[in-house]
């Protein structure tokens, strides 16, 4: 198969946009495409993803607008069709909203927008996200967010820790899960997660600001490399 | 007797003369108005020119300097950086977070009006000490100001609603203006058709459309103001009901709200947070308050709480803030904003070509801000209070789909000229594009999309409504920009055509209301009041600091100085920019300056902002050059080679004698160090009037500065990084503690001499740094400034994360002046002990002494002389530097 095809969604108001689609063909050295809110089809994708910004202005709770537009009815198809759907800081909260992923991202505990970087422990390697990453892993990734903090009643947590749904956890820089760590009150130091399928992602910390050396840490770029190459082997050639 | 119009709109007896002359005539109401925005000091420079032009401005690699909306460098392969920095003081001391916030708008507009993507913020700020609450609230409403541009707060009660399938997000305010007819100053209700808004159904707790039915207009002669425990603030009417916890969940009003009470604001919309009241007090004050009633529900969405993300998408990356008791009634908020362009692509705020077309983009006209740049033009006073109505309301969201809309249309060709519309809005755009091209317009302001009916020519002209720009657009091509400015969801109006005649003619209803030379608008009386030597000047710089006592223990001194606001990591304040949008930046906040990379080149730029008001206050010629010295010291830390300045210059009353000669002295002292270094001003910015009845700031001239790093790899940051290091001190130590931090924080003095100058050192200094950086061969560098070298090596081991074991000579100088003095022109440097020879044999050819002082190791500061002085751990010293701001602000 050729290259991948990665579809970057903006809303009026994303903001990482550029920062996505430059990682994809840039860094990555696959396709990517600026795909406008209104579009209806994804069809022509393998990988989509959600970039963080303040999509519609945060005018409500964030991601409650965007999860009305046009594309998001697009998302879900190509979701269903397997797929794979990323989506960062507010595009996890779009996800989050529109009912692809359960729970809620809620203000941080310290009721302030938070830019910096954190230490991540990588739960599930068994993703099409996160199978280029070893199990127990420890990542240094940026955060910028004011509502990040995870939320999900018992029962849903109960069965995202059962089905190894949570993907990234806050923590030390060893990978313990203690005080201090946790930058923004998240239920179980939870900072990503998977759904049922495993093939959409949502996470708060941004990979794509982390995907090169030059900016202090790689470690997000085996993210995008994961999805392609899992791409690569298990979706048709459009 | 009441005053005369033109001194209303703050105009001389001499200007209204002048223009009457030039007119022939009596001025007609709005032409006095925009006369008066236009000749004030902020727009027309009266003051400030004459000295300006003190300053050197032109090198090979200047595009444009001073004149345009931003000044233009080169950067080689075709590449550009436009930058300028501007203030936005007296807004931000009245109503710090819109104030602030829009003082980010203002800039990033100017930068793209030069044709060029921001890509990078910079905040100069300076408050009073903060154990003072107000200065609390103005720091915090500053910061927060700043990242909700940066990051979306709420900004007046905004709503999201649906008429005819078309979303929008306005003011309640505006809602109620459009249904009600226009008499304003009776209480009324009105029907609302076709209008859905979002809302919040406690049933199913979710969001959902509902149909709305009327909207209310009443007004309310008093309201509570309820602080609580999370930061927010709120103001209701007494009756307005709240879900509070008492005996239970119950609404109770907010009149009956007492301190200690625990209220659930749905600031997330879906659970309702528990917060607790921490003042409530009562505001006699009658303003008009709105309601709307909507199907089933009462509960509709407001623009909620406090919002995610860098809004507009450009991050916050470096800057400076300073305490000092002379801001506490005038805090400065200076931001700085750099562009990356290509050369081939520049545009200027010219109104070229007879018959194109003057297009007014972005966001509806209304009555906010009017006469703005009138009120940053006279000191703060009690009534300045109630000038609230005159700071502009700030819409991030829109700002960066205009950055969007407008490198697109810039991109299609037709655009001839591009001016942003800050200060003085259309009158000031309009009638300076057409100054510079010496051409005239011809206005139709019925066309001007308006946000509030019933707005007259004077408002509509003087209107400082965020978020618009001007563009003139090739005759005939009007359709591809339209449809690109279209495209953004963003107005597109054609207000008006250049003509040759030079004269600004505006339309009104089929009628001219004002005809006016543009160049007679554009060029502001000048004015040249006498300098006067302040008295204070030579009385305090004749303390002496050569006989201070030696302290006990260093370590508590040290500990003392590292906690000082000034001194302490800003870590509590650029933690709520982002700084990283874009993934450009390279150094993070908190090193000597920003570095961003250049994305597709080895090429990378440094910027930072700087500017001691304390040294500029004791010595305004020295504490000139010495905001120019270190800034450059800070560019060159990075390895990158310094090119030029923007500025911003902040004094008290320009119609003060004494002023008048700190402003001068400073420019002199600026202008020298400037020439000598080579480093041109290209743009800049005044803002005068920084005072109140009690206090007149510090004189603080900031300086912004660009440098250029040609290999990004050879970039140097400040921390130490391996053990084995050798530590080297460049430039001389003299005992000079004057001015400086540690005579502030140990003795509890502003005063002395602040350290002396030699241009010629600090050009050999950087030379130095710069060249070694090229070779590779340093591991790390810092600028020595306020603290003096014990600061730099305490921030060197905790930026690093590893310790340092240093020796300090035991005379001539006194081991606290040797630690604290802020002598100039010196660095801290740390590079493995195999390439010592080579950076010894630079030292010796450039001339430049150097001494080793230590080597890096280990997990503590320790310093000794003959003796042990100061021996702290990295968490000793991390615990005070990193946590005494947040400390003093959660406190």
């Amino acid at each position: 198969m050729g290259k991948i095809k990665f579809a970057v969604v903006v809303f009026p108001g994303t903001n990482c946009d550029m920062d996505c689609h430059y990682v994809v063909k840039e860094v990555l050295g696959e396709d990517a495409d600026y795909v406008w809110h209104t579009q209806e089809d994804l069809s022509p994708y393998h990988c989509i993803i959600l970039p963080g910004g303040f999509s519609y202005g945060d005018y409500l709770r964030t991601g409650a607008i965007a999860k009305l537009s046009p594309v998001m009815e697009s998302v879900r198809k190509e979701a269903e069709k397997g797929k794979l759907v990323i989506g960062i800081c507010n595009g996890f909260q779009i996800l989050v909203e529109a009912g692809l992923l359960p729970g809620a991202l809620l203000k941080n505990t310290k009721l302030r927008f938070l830019c910096k970087f954190v230490y991540l422990r990588l739960d599930n390697n068994d993703t099409p996200f996160t199978h280029l990453y070893k199990k127990g892993e420890v990542l240094r990734m940026p955060i910028a967010h004011f509502e990040g903090r995870y939320f999900a009643p018992p029962e849903v947590l109960d069965t995202l820790e059962r089905n190894g749904q949570v993907v990234l956890r806050y923590s030390s820089s060893e990978g313990e899960l203690v005080e201090g760590v946790n930058p923004n009150g998240s239920l179980n130091f939870i900072a990503g997660i998977v759904n049922e399928k495993r093939n959409v992602f949502g996470l708060m910390p941004h990979p794509e600001r982390c995907s090169e050396k030059i900016l202090s840490s790689d470690d997000g770029y085996r993210i995008f490399k994961s999805m392609a190459e899992w791409a690569r082997t298990h979706l048709k050639e459009l | 007797m009441a005053k005369p119009l033109y001194k209303e709109l703050g105009l001389t007896r001499y200007e209204y003369e002048r223009i009457k002359k030039a007119l022939g005539r009596e001025p007609n109401i709005v032409e006095l108005g925009m006369f008066s925005v236009l000749w004030s000091e902020h727009c027309g420079y009266k003051h400030s020119r004459h000295f300006l032009k003190m300053f050197p401005t032109r090198a090979p690699w200047v595009i444009q300097g001073p004149g345009e909306n931003a000044g233009v460098v080169d950067i080689g392969d075709g590449q550009c950086i436009a930058m300028k920095m501007e203030s936005h003081n007296h807004p931000s001391a009245v109503e710090p977070f819109q104030g602030a916030a829009t003082g980010i708008g203002g800039i990033v507009r100017d930068i793209l009006a030069m044709g060029t993507r921001p890509i990078a913020l910079l905040d100069s700020l300076r408050f009073g000490s903060l154990n003072s609450p107000k200065v609390k609230y103005l720091f915090q409403g500053v910061v927060s100001g700043i990242s909700f541009y940066g990051n979306c707060l709420p900004a007046e009660e905004k709503i999201v609603l649906k008429t005819k399938g078309n979303m929008e997000c306005i003011s309640i305010e505006e809602l109620a203006n459009r249904f009600i007819p226009e008499n304003k100053n009776v209480p009324q209700a009105a029907e609302l058709e076709d209008v859905e808004i979002l809302s919040f159904d406690l049933h199913t707790r979710s969001v959902c459309w509902k149909r709305a039915l009327k909207v209310f207009r009443r007004k309310a002669p008093s309201f509570v103001e309820v602080t609580t425990s999370s930061g927010r603030r709120l103001l209701a009417t007494p009756d307005h009901p709240l879900l509070a916890f008492r005996r239970g969940l119950n609404f109770i009003s907010c009149g009956s709200l007492e301190k200690g009470d625990t209220v659930f604001l749905f600031q997330d919309l879906s659970y309702p947070r528990p917060t607790r009241v921490l003042k409530v007090s009562s505001v006699e004050e009658e303003r008009w308050v709105f309601d709307v009633e909507v199907e089933d529900t009462h509960l509709f969405l407001t623009q909620a709480g406090f919002a995610v993300h860098n809004c507009i998408g450009v991050p916050t990356v470096a800057g400076e803030i300073y305490f000092e008791d002379s801001y506490e009634d005038n805090p400065l908020v200076n931001v700085m904003c750099v562009g990356l362009g290509r050369i081939e692509e520049l545009q200027k705020g010219r109104a070229e070509g007879i018959g194109n077309t003057v297009v007014l983009v972005g966001s509806s006209t209304g009555r906010d801000g009017i006469a703005g740049a009138a009120f940053a033009s006279v000191e703060l006073g009690p009534e300045s209070e109630s000038k609230r109505p005159q700071v502009q309301i700030g819409d991030p969201f829109t700002e960066k789909l205009l950055i969007e809309a407008v490198l697109e249309a810039i991109k299609t060709g037709a655009v001839v000229g591009v001016q942003d519309m800050g200060a003085a809005g259309i009158t000031s755009s309009t009638s300076e594009t057409a100054a510079r091209a010496g051409t005239g317009m011809e206005l139709d302001l019925d066309k001007v999309p308006l946000r509030e009916k019933g707005m007259t020519p004077f408002e509509i002209m003087l209107s400082e409504s965020q978020e618009r720009m001007l563009l003139i657009v090739k005759k005939g091509e009007e359709e591809k920009v339209k449809k690109v400015i279209e495209k953004w969801g963003l107005n597109y109006a054609p207000i008006g055509i250049v003509t040759p005649d030079g004269i600004l003619r505006v339309k009104h209803k089929g009628e001219i209301v004002a005809e006016v030379p543009a160049k007679l608008l554009a060029e502001a009386p000048r004015y040249r009041p006498r300098p006067v030597k302040p008295a204070y000047i030579d009385e305090l710089a004749s303390f002496s600091t050569t006989n201070l006592p030696e302290p006990d223990d260093y370590n508590k001194v040290l500990i003392k100085v590292l906690s000082s606001p000034n001194i302490a990591s800003k870590e509590w304040a650029y933690e709520q920019y982002d700084h990283m949008v874009l993934v450009n930046t390279v150094i993070y906040p908190g090193g000597d300056a920003a570095l961003l990379r250049v994305k597709g080149t080895s090429k990378g730029i440094a910027i930072k902002t700087d500017g001691n008001g304390r040294y500029v206050y004791l010595n305004p010629y020295r504490g000139g050059m010495i905001a120019v010295a270190e800034a450059a010291r800070n560019i060159s830390a990075t390895g990158a080679q310094p090119l030029a300045i923007t500025d911003c210059l902040n004094f008290g009353s320009p119609e003060k004698g004494e002023v008048v000669w700190q402003f001068s002295e400073a420019i002199r002292g600026m202008a020298e160090a400037a020439s000598y270094l080579n480093i041109p001003i290209v743009s800049g910015n005044v803002s005068f009037y920084n005072e109140s009845p009690d206090r007149r700031v510090f004189p603080t001239p900031v300086v912004g500065m660009l440098g250029l790093i040609e290999n990004i790899d050879n970039r140097l940051t400040a921390g130490f990084k391996n053990s084995g290091d050798i530590v080297v001190l460049v430039g001389d130590t003299f005992p000079e503690l004057g001015a400086s931090e540690y005579l502030k924080e140990i003795f509890g003095k502003v005063a002395g001499e602040p350290p002396k100058v030699d241009l010629e050192r600090e050009w050999r200094a950087n030379k130095l740094v710069i060249e070694s950086a090229k070779l590779g061969i340093l591991s790390s560098a810092h600028d020595i400034a306020e603290g003096g070298l014990a600061v730099a090596l305490a921030e060197a081991c905790m930026l690093g994360g590893v310790g340092a074991n240093i020796r300090i000579p035991t005379s001539p100088i006194p081991p606290s002046y040797y630690l604290f003095s802020e002598s100039q022109a010196r660095f801290l440097l740390s590079l493995p002990p195999e390439y010592l020879h080579r950076l010894e044999g630079l030292a010796e050819e450039l001339g430049v002494p150097i001494s080793i002082i230590g080597e890096v190791g280990g997990n503590r500061l320790h310093i000794e002389s003959d003796r042990e002085l100061v021996s702290l751990s990295l968490q000793d010293l991390e615990s005070v530097w990193r946590y005494s701001i947040q400390r003093m602000m959660e406190s």
